[in-house]
């Protein structure tokens, strides 16, 4: 026997769906991941046969935090992080003192980049 | 028990006989009296034999041989109690031999030497030595007091008279017994003179008891012939007067008996005097053979001597200062059978001196054989035992005195090169030749020698002059023909040429970067450029890189061996900057290049981006290459020093996104 749903119930879900479709945009927006899913993957063997051709290109680079080689807290970090897709290699990483946000060796992220004179700036990251 | 008490009592004061009593006038019995139909006519032994007391007997037994007289075997008893055996030594230098504290004079050192060497090379003597020593002791038995009586004295010495003319005949006996035979001919020539004297003193005695018979009857009847004129003067009351009848020829009687007692006491005197000399001559050719060492003939004229004189005149008149010299005994007065005693113990200490020898060479111990042969050759020379000693022995010991003998030459003439070749050889030879303790002062002084060389040459090189000579003088000192002292007068001539030659090198090379060359040379360089400090900084400088980069082409060459191939490229980077030109380095560089050939073109890649300015690939490439080779000590300081450069370039106010 089919019962018939609650229209009350509709009521209550279609704004609840709404509420929580508003605040997933907010929140991509304020990651800066907003646009992730249109980056185009980080190709390193490009990159290694002549950086200047992806000069001012962005990237999204799924990596493994490997470890920071230097810092500087007013410009930033230097990390090396190892590439989770082949050929999982090392590169270096800029992460600007604005981004602000603990990483520790083995945590895993996607990170938007931008390069920049060869360097991988990182303008956000979503922690995997 | 009561003999054998007295015995050693009689001992005594027959052995300090000599001491207590005053010299015998033994002249007048010198000679004795006898029929002499043949030169030993005379059945008078000197010493005849008596009946022995037991333990006298014992003694003699003892002294097989001998004179029989047991004065003699507790003299020589004492004797050995006396010498210092321990003081028989050897002076080649002034060609003396002691034996028993008596120095005997053998000549000077070569000669003592050749006599040595003639003999090590000398052949047996000819004739068999069993013979001739059996002639010697059947001599001696013939002469024994034991064996001669009145019924046999002149049997017996005239056998053994000619038995020395038998003893002559061999090679061994040089002669002698033929100088003795000759003695005792003589001797007994003078015992008939004496004899004959002896004779024509009794027949003046006759005559002077003629005459005084004579004188006396003459001045009976004067007397009273004088006492009847004075009885009829007396009546006839008259003056007395004497008769004068017969007064002459008393007085010639009275001459006659003066003048036979003055003949008398002339022929006396004559026979004294001859008994004398004859003892004297025999004496001192005894006492000749004992300082010349013919021990057996010693023992012969000893013999000879007691038969031929009384027992009396066995007290030395001759050569006792000689003999006394053996016996350190104050007050001691040596006799014929003191040289008997002499005599016994060097023949006994040859005899035994060679059975050593023998023993030790057998043993191996060559050496010692060779040191016992010297002692015993030159105490018997003349003995069979020594002279007919194994020929094929003697010249392996003549092998080894020559050998001995360069030894000390060298060791006089510091030659001590040839010191240590000669110790091996003489080690060969004998077994138990000290060489260890030779060749430890052999080596502490050629060490010396070149330390003191070395220290000279850096003394000459630093410019001290006095020095470096004091040094090379005490270097010639102790090594005079040590090979580095003409080494380095070979060095400090050429100096000068060398470093007229080496400079302009050593400029050529550092201005076209051959360092190793320089380093391949550096003692050349270094002597030549000593006096010039600024090449020599820079001499320093390449030595000391060529040094490390050698240092380091070695770690390489054996990480490379145990596969950490990386590392070892490495090590390789890291020595091109202390010489990129070294052709080793670049060797060793291509050697391995293939091994690691991605890591070298990510290290190269890296190298090129990061003086393109490209630091960010850089960096990728050294983190890529430090995946490779992760104890990359280069990578790690590359990628350290290229994170700083990348953060420096990027300003503080960069606000990103």
């Amino acid at each position: 026997m089919a019962q018939k749903t609650n229209p009350i119930l509709y009521a209550f879900l279609i704004p609840l769906t709404g509420a929580v479709i508003l605040l997933s945009v907010l929140f991509l927006k304020k990651t800066g991941l907003a646009g992730a899913g249109t980056l185009t993957p980080f190709d390193f063997t490009a990159y290694q046969q002549g950086w200047q051709s992806l000069e001012g290109n962005q990237y999204l680079v799924k990596c493994q935090i490997d470890r920071q080689i230097n810092y500087d807290k007013n410009k930033g970090r230097l990390l090396a992080v190892r590439l989770l897709a082949p050929p999982r290699e090392r590169v270096g990483v800029f992460i600007p003192s604005t981004l602000q946000r603990n990483f520790e060796t083995g945590q895993s992220y996607n990170m938007h980049v931008l390069i920049h004179e060869g360097l991988l700036r990182v303008q956000s990251v979503e922690k995997l | 028990m009561k003999k054998t008490r007295r015995i050693p009592l009689i001992l005594i004061l027959l052995l300090l006989s000599p001491l207590l009593l005053p010299e015998p006038d033994a002249t007048a019995q010198a000679l004795l009296p006898g029929k002499q139909p043949t030169p030993f006519g005379n059945p008078a032994p000197a010493s005849p034999p008596s009946q022995p007391s037991p333990g006298a007997t014992a003694v003699n037994n003892t002294n097989a041989g001998t004179s029989g007289d047991y004065k003699s075997s507790t003299t020589e008893g004492m004797a050995d109690r006396l010498f210092n055996v321990n003081s028989d030594s050897i002076d080649f230098e002034n060609g003396t031999f002691v034996w028993k504290g008596r120095q005997y004079n053998l000549g000077n050192s070569r000669l003592m030497r050749a006599r040595l060497g003639r003999y090590l090379n000398a052949p047996k003597p000819d004739g068999d030595p069993q013979q001739y020593q059996a002639i010697l002791n059947r001599i001696e038995t013939l002469l024994t007091p034991k064996n001669v009586t009145k019924d046999n004295y002149a049997a017996n010495l005239q056998q053994a008279w000619l038995l020395l003319y038998e003893a002559a005949t061999y090679e061994a006996d040089a002669g002698n017994s033929l100088i003795l035979a000759t003695l005792v001919e003589k001797t007994a020539r003078m015992r008939d003179e004496t004899k004959n004297l002896q004779m024509s003193g009794a027949q003046l005695e006759r005559l002077r008891e003629h005459h005084r018979d004579n004188l006396t009857s003459y001045r009976r009847n004067i007397e009273v012939r004088n006492d009847t004129i004075a009885e009829l003067n007396s009546s006839r009351r008259r003056p007395t007067a004497k008769s004068t009848t017969g007064t002459d020829e008393a007085l010639r009687e009275q001459e006659r008996v003066t003048s036979i007692a003055a003949r008398l006491l002339k022929t006396e005197a004559a026979g004294i005097a001859s008994a004398l000399r004859a003892r004297v001559e025999f004496q001192s050719q005894s006492v000749a053979f004992l300082l010349e060492r013919r021990f057996r003939h010693t023992l012969l004229a000893n013999a000879f001597y007691r038969q031929l004189f009384s027992g009396g005149a066995h007290d030395l008149r001759v050569g006792r200062e000689q003999v006394k010299q053996m016996l350190p005994i104050s007050g001691y007065a040596p006799t014929v059978d003191t040289m008997d005693m002499l005599a016994r113990e060097a023949i006994k200490d040859a005899d035994t001196g060679i059975k050593t020898v023998l023993q030790t060479f057998n043993e191996g111990n060559r050496y010692a054989a060779f040191e016992r042969i010297q002692e015993t050759f030159f105490l018997g020379e003349f003995e069979p035992a020594v002279m007919y000693f194994d020929p094929e022995k003697k010249t392996l010991l003549n092998e080894l005195w020559q050998h001995l003998q360069n030894l000390q030459r060298m060791g006089d003439e510091r030659d001590l090169a040839g010191v240590e070749d000669t110790v091996a050889k003489v080690k060969a030879l004998a077994q138990d030749f000290p060489a260890v303790q030779i060749m430890s002062r052999v080596n502490n002084a050629i060490q010396t020698s070149n330390l003191a060389v070395l220290s000279a040459r850096q003394a000459a090189f630093s410019g001290d002059t006095a020095k470096a000579e004091a040094q090379i003088e005490r270097a010639v000192q102790i090594w005079p023909t040590n090979p580095a002292i003409k080494d380095f007068a070979t060095q400090a001539l050429n100096h000068a040429n060398v470093i007229a030659q080496k400079v302009p090198e050593f400029d050529s090379l550092l201005q076209s970067e051959r360092h190793r060359d320089i380093f391949n040379k550096k003692e050349d360089f270094a002597l030549a450029l000593l006096q010039d400090k600024e090449r020599t900084e820079k001499l320093k400088t390449v030595i000391n890189n060529i040094g490390k980069l050698d240092g380091y082409l070695l770690n390489a060459r054996v990480l490379a061996s145990q596969g950490n191939s990386c590392m070892a490229w490495d090590i390789l980077q890291t020595a091109t900057t202390l010489d990129a030109n070294d052709p080793l380095l670049s060797n060793a560089i291509r050697d391995l290049a293939p091994t690691v050939a991605h890591y070298a073109r990510l290290l190269d890649t890296a190298e090129k981006e990061e003086k393109n300015g490209s630091l960010a690939t850089s960096l990728t490439a050294y983190l890529m290459a430090q995946d490779m080779n992760p104890s990359s000590e280069h990578c790690r300081r590359k990628i350290q020093h290229l994170g700083e450069r990348i953060l420096a370039k990027i300003p503080p106010e960069n606000k990103e996104g």
